[in-house]
């Protein structure tokens, strides 16, 4: 297998996420997907590996929505996809030729919504409602929305109301259409946008049918395999045993498939027999002195989101970088400098911080970090 | 005719680019190798190579462009499959997805019509429509094939996107997954460094490595050639040349653009003159350099002219803001655009961050510009003199200047012979690998020489295995056996030619027992084993003198001089070896009259003029020294050339006045003495003396105090001398180091980025 750092998987190359898949499958027979992930954590790569290989009953369109600056951008965006999905598939073009010719007949769309006298609130609502129209009740329309959170931000930013809305009338088709599922998925959580829209009185919950689901790290098995097809697909020359220096990559990156392409990419590079040492001095090197993986974002993000919460935030990260701790007992520590902390106060915090994949909970109920590199980080620069 | 373009290597063809390729011919093929997997399978890969300018980026991107353009010609099918946009360096004025396609349809519609036909249509477009159609007219162009997107300056195509064109670009390549990009960027840029930024982790960094000393040579080699300027491709494997190319090292660091610059001037002219090829280089790179200032907005400019009035002295953000009438936001907002742009870069002071020029050449240049060439002269003649210094190790110093069958004029006459060239190449690299200690390159070298002697195989394997055991000593001794071992078996040869292979396996031999342990004990054995067979060898018995001496053995070492001279009287350095370990053993006077026997015998022999001088000094002779030492500058002066050991004679009176320079009435006479070296110009070599000694203020038997006023002397009486700033300058910090040894790196920021590795070199301390 080939290294590639950051760009795009061939869907045979995405291992490790099979059963993952299988899941979301099964699960879109029912209810749509709110995927989290951190980033670079290969949601995309999921994505795409489903969109090649969909079951036949469902017919797949996936969008990468975070450059959408309107919802008309939207709209085009999902109809010209759904267009060109069509063209290329000539199975579901036929099943389909009365959404085509109600919609266009596959002409190029110029600036205007495929129905101009229409709002795009009409458009994308008798769209879709005309496409599940079409089809049997076990087939499924399926939009993948990736970057979801970034576009409503951006329409957020421009307008609330019309980031609301766009929301709302993506639930109300789910609701409407027994055929559509949406998986959202997104590096930043919806859930700071929604806190910013409940700010200024929104107070729908636009994603309560859907069920969340997170993308993890590979589980033990799969980052192995995975990290010895790249140091094969590399001809990377080891002086260590292979076996010790696939343990100690697939230890020192948290199993996470971005940082093990990086690692055997710099392994690669360093054109010559690899020792076990090499690897976390790479990482080192890419954590604290070039910070290239700008693990300093873990930092600034609690200045950028968590407002007031902010401060005792730092201090719980800051406690839990030491050892993992029940919520009492971080509690207690942190009331030793922040007198006014209660103990819901913490939970909250707590949560958020578990939501933004900071932390997690343990077998034994104590909060630690989620990942080991940024616990590193936060040692190299707090500790 | 040839073209080698050191500002645009995209102008070069394909062949030319090839020939003057170094260092990076793997990663050349691992470029290639994922840019085809991205054309030919779903994959796509997206590699960033990250280089300052004049690193060599768009020499290689233009390389791996040719390279896929004949794996095009070659693989059936392949060309079918793609098409290559190559936006250059020039494309300015991206400012969102509508210009980005429009330019990449135009680098298209280079080589196919429907590409600028369809460019052509984008800019008969109302703008909204055109903005509205664009992917799909891309789309339409690609048909199905993968963009293969060359990008230069990705930073500043990213810069002019924003966000929104950036976000775009991303939903592009993910949706349709049919782009594959090889871009450059003087440095990482925030846009695909920070984690809320679209590209966070999409690019693949590389960092361009600098190139070694050795490669520089190896490129400037090439491009010689390339010009058809063999005998300077040859100058190049000489020390002379080599050491040119360090000393440009020390100022460009590994810039590729420099040395392809630098070897217009590097011709086969005396090393004096480096001095002058380098201030032409600077002359040549001015407009260059000016013009990059030039397109910066004024306070921009303003921080620059600043950092070079501190010639390469970091500064804090609060100083650069005060010393430019600038609020300290505002100067901190202007250097963090000039940080990501490459022209100043950040170290790290404690917390404090402090700024300085990110290129050498750059702030030298704007230096000469600011009439304050003379500084930059002086610290290139500084490198001029002290480079082959540091590159000449000491020992090798010794053994050319002491043993009998190592004169200069012998290594000079092997070196020049026209014999056997394979020979004399594997020599070259020899000395070399023996000046480096490179012991691997020793290995190397040997094991081609000895493939070359027509050795039997007996002889041959059992060379072979003591090369490969790393045994120097035995390995020596058996060469010499086998090829010295009766001189009768040279009779096929000329006299000459014996003469000179004897002579350079002779070199060989004695390289490398000073490679093995115990080296003078060895000599002395070698010797004592000569002497068995004949005690009438005057030269066996200076040699075991010498090296007696070297190990402290001082009684026993003129007793061997004595035998020497009781065979041969008139050998004059015999004498002064005798006097230099007679004035070891305290014994002035004897040593006074050995230096007398040898000026006697050679007048002219400015080196015993000098040991004379210094044994005066230290009897506290000053008057009867001051004119030892006129006699010296005058022998010395009559020399042809500049000898190159005159630094170490100069170092070696360092070390006897260290101990004694605060004895009256030394400082006065030092005052004449300084007099005399600047009446015969070489205040130069006394600065770089001055500098390679600093070592000595350091251990604890030099107290503070003393180091202290060391530094006040030099200070207060020579501070106004031009040539002797460089030395002041380390010697200031190495003082403040001596009583803060925690505090190197703050201090050490006192220097010059180019400066600091010198001083640790001077030091032995680990790098900056």
């Amino acid at each position: 297998m080939k290294v590639n750092p950051g760009g795009l998987l061939a869907p045979e190359d995405v291992v490790g996420r099979d059963p993952l898949i299988d899941r979301l499958w099964q699960g879109l027979e029912s209810h749509g997907w709110n995927m989290t992930a951190e980033r670079r954590m290969g949601k995309t790569s999921i994505l795409r590996k489903m969109q090649a290989a969909p079951p036949d009953h469902m017919v797949v369109f996936c969008f990468n929505v975070e450059a959408i600056g309107s919802p008309q951008e939207l709209v085009l965006k999902i109809f010209r996809e759904l267009q060109q999905v069509l063209s290329l598939s000539t199975a579901w073009r036929q099943r389909l030729t009365r959404w085509t010719s109600n919609w266009g007949g596959g002409k190029m769309l110029g600036l205007e919504l495929p129905k101009p006298e229409w709002s795009w609130k009409q458009n994308l609502e008798e769209m879709i409602r005309d496409f599940t129209a079409q089809l049997a009740s076990v087939e499924r329309l399926v939009l993948f929305l990736d970057e979801l959170p970034i576009a409503i931000d951006n329409l957020r930013q421009k307008d609330p109301a019309v980031a609301m809305e766009v929301l709302n009338t993506l639930r109300s088709l789910r609701q409407e259409c027994p055929q559509l599922r949406m998986i959202y998925t997104g590096s930043i959580g919806l859930h700071h946008v929604l806190r910013e829209l409940q700010a200024v009185g929104y107070r729908n919950a636009p994603k309560n049918d859907l069920v969340n689901v997170e993308v993890e790290p590979f589980t033990e098995q799969d980052a192995v395999l995975l990290a010895r097809n790249l140091l094969m697909g590399a001809r990377v020359v080891t002086t260590d045993s292979l076996e010790s220096i696939i343990q100690e990559i697939v230890t020192q990156v948290d199993r996470m498939p971005f940082y093990i392409h990086n690692v055997v990419a710099g392994l690669r590079e360093m054109n010559r027999p690899i020792l076990v040492r090499d690897v976390g001095n790479l990482i080192r090197t890419k954590t604290r002195a070039t910070d290239a993986w700008e693990f300093k974002h873990y930092e600034e993000r609690l200045k950028n989101y968590y407002g007031d919460r902010q401060p005792v935030a730092l201090k719980a990260l800051d406690n839990l970088m030491v050892e993992p701790l029940r919520v009492k007992e971080l509690w207690q520590r942190i009331l030793l400098e922040v007198s006014t902390v209660s103990e819901e106060n913490i939970r909250d915090i707590l949560r958020l911080l578990e939501q933004d994949h900071y932390i997690q909970m343990n077998e034994a109920n104590q909060y630690e970090f989620r990942f080991q590199l940024i616990r590193q980080y936060w040692q190299s620069q707090r500790g | 005719m040839t073209l080698i373009s050191a500002f645009t290597p995209s102008l070069m063809s394909a062949a030319e680019l090839e020939q003057i390729f170094v260092q990076r011919e793997p990663l050349a093929q691992q470029l290639l190798d994922d840019i085809i997997t991205s054309v030919t399978t779903p994959a796509k890969h997206f590699n960033l190579l990250i280089g300052a300018r004049g690193m060599g980026k768009t020499h290689l991107l233009a390389l791996v462009y040719y390279r896929l353009l004949a794996a095009g010609a070659d693989t059936e099918g392949l060309a079918d499959k793609m098409a290559i946009a190559w936006l250059r360096e020039e494309e300015r004025g991206v400012a969102d997805w509508l210009d980005l396609v429009f330019r990449i349809l135009r680098s298209l519609g280079e080589a196919e019509s429907t590409a600028q036909l369809a460019a052509q249509q984008l800019q008969q477009m109302p703008v909204p429509d055109a903005r509205s159609r664009a992917t799909a007219i891309l789309l339409e162009v690609l048909q199905g094939r993968t963009l293969v997107l060359l990008v230069e300056n990705l930073d500043k195509l990213f810069g002019g996107l924003k966000k929104t064109g950036q976000q775009v670009l991303r939903s592009f390549l993910q949706e349709q997954g049919c782009c594959t990009i090889l871009a450059t960027t003087p440095a990482i840029f925030p846009a695909v460094q920070e984690r809320s930024a679209p590209f966070f982790g999409f690019f693949y960094p590389i960092h361009l490595l600098g190139l070694t000393v050795a490669e520089a040579v190896e490129m400037v080699q090439k491009i010689a050639t390339l010009r058809g300027q063999e005998d300077l491709a040859r100058f190049l494997l000489t020390e002379d040349g080599r050491s040119r190319v360090r000393a440009v090292h020390h100022l460009a660091g590994g810039n590729a653009r420099i040395y392809m610059l630098f070897s217009q001037f590097i011709t086969k002219v005396e090393m004096d003159e480096l001095v002058q090829s380098f201030m032409k280089m600077l002359d040549d790179l001015m407009p260059y350099y000016q013009g990059l200032v030039d397109s910066l907005p004024s306070q921009q400019q303003k921080i620059i002219d600043f950092l070079v009035d501190y010639e390469g002295r970091p500064m804090m953000v609060k100083e650069i803001a005060q010393g430019c009438f600038l609020e300290a936001g505002t100067a901190g907002g202007q250097l963090r655009y000039l940080r990501e742009s490459c022209y100043v870069q950040a170290v790290a002071d404690g917390r404090e961050s402090r700024y300085e020029l990110r290129e050498v050449l750059m702030r030298l240049c704007l230096q000469v510009k600011k009439e304050r060439g003379r500084w930059v002269e002086i610290f290139v003649q500084f490198l001029r003199i002290w480079v082959p210094l540091a590159d000449r190790p000491a020992w090798l110093q010794e053994l050319l200047g002491k043993s009998k069958l190592l004169t200069d004029e012998y290594l000079k006459l092997a070196l020049n012979s026209q014999e056997d060239p394979v020979f004399m190449s594997c020599q070259r690299d020899l000395m070399a690998a023996l000046q480096a200690k490179n012991s691997q390159e020793i290995q190397e070298v040997l094991a081609e020489l000895l493939a070359n002697q027509q050795l039997a195989t007996k002889e041959h394997s059992d060379l072979q295995k003591l090369l490969n055991a790393q045994e120097y000593s035995r390995l020596g001794q058996r060469m010499q056996e086998i090829f010295m071992g009766d001189s009768s078996d040279d009779q096929g040869q000329s006299s000459e030619q014996s003469e000179v292979a004897a002579k350079t396996l002779s070199f060989v031999i004695r390289g490398l027992s000073h490679l093995s342990k115990g080296k003078y004990e060895e000599v002395i054995a070698d010797c004592d084993k000569a002497l068995e067979t004949n005690q009438n060898n005057d030269r066996e018995w200076h040699e075991r003198g010498f090296a007696l001496s070297k190990l402290g053995r001082y009684e026993e070492a003129i007793n061997s001089f004595d035998k020497a001279l009781e065979i041969n009287p008139r050998q004059d350095h015999i004498w002064h070896d005798r006097g230099f370990t007679l004035s070891n053993l305290g014994r002035y006077e004897e040593a006074i009259t050995s230096c007398n026997k040898a000026l006697k015998i050679n007048p002219s022999r400015y080196i015993t003029w000098h040991r004379k001088a210094m044994t005066q000094f230290v009897m506290g002779n000053y008057e009867i020294a001051l004119e030892s030492w006129r006699e010296f500058f005058q022998v010395f002066q009559a020399q042809d050339n500049r000898p190159y050991d005159v630094v170490r004679i100069i170092q070696r009176f360092i070390d006897v006045l260290i101990p004694r320079f605060t004895i009256e009435p030394v400082p006065a006479m030092l005052d004449r003495l300084i007099a005399l070296y600047r009446e015969h110009h070489l205040l130069p070599e006394l600065n770089a003396a001055l500098t390679n000694t600093l070592g000595l203020l350091l251990p604890d038997t030099i107290s503070d105090t003393t180091a202290t006023a060391w530094l006040d002397l030099w200070h207060s009486r020579f501070s106004n001398e031009p040539e002797l700033q460089i030395a002041l300058q380390f010697m200031e910090v190495t003082v403040a180091y001596k009583k803060q040894p925690s505090r190197r790196h703050h201090l050490w920021l006192r220097l010059p980025q180019e400066q600091r590795p010198i001083l640790d070199r001077i030091l032995g301390l680990a790098d900056f």
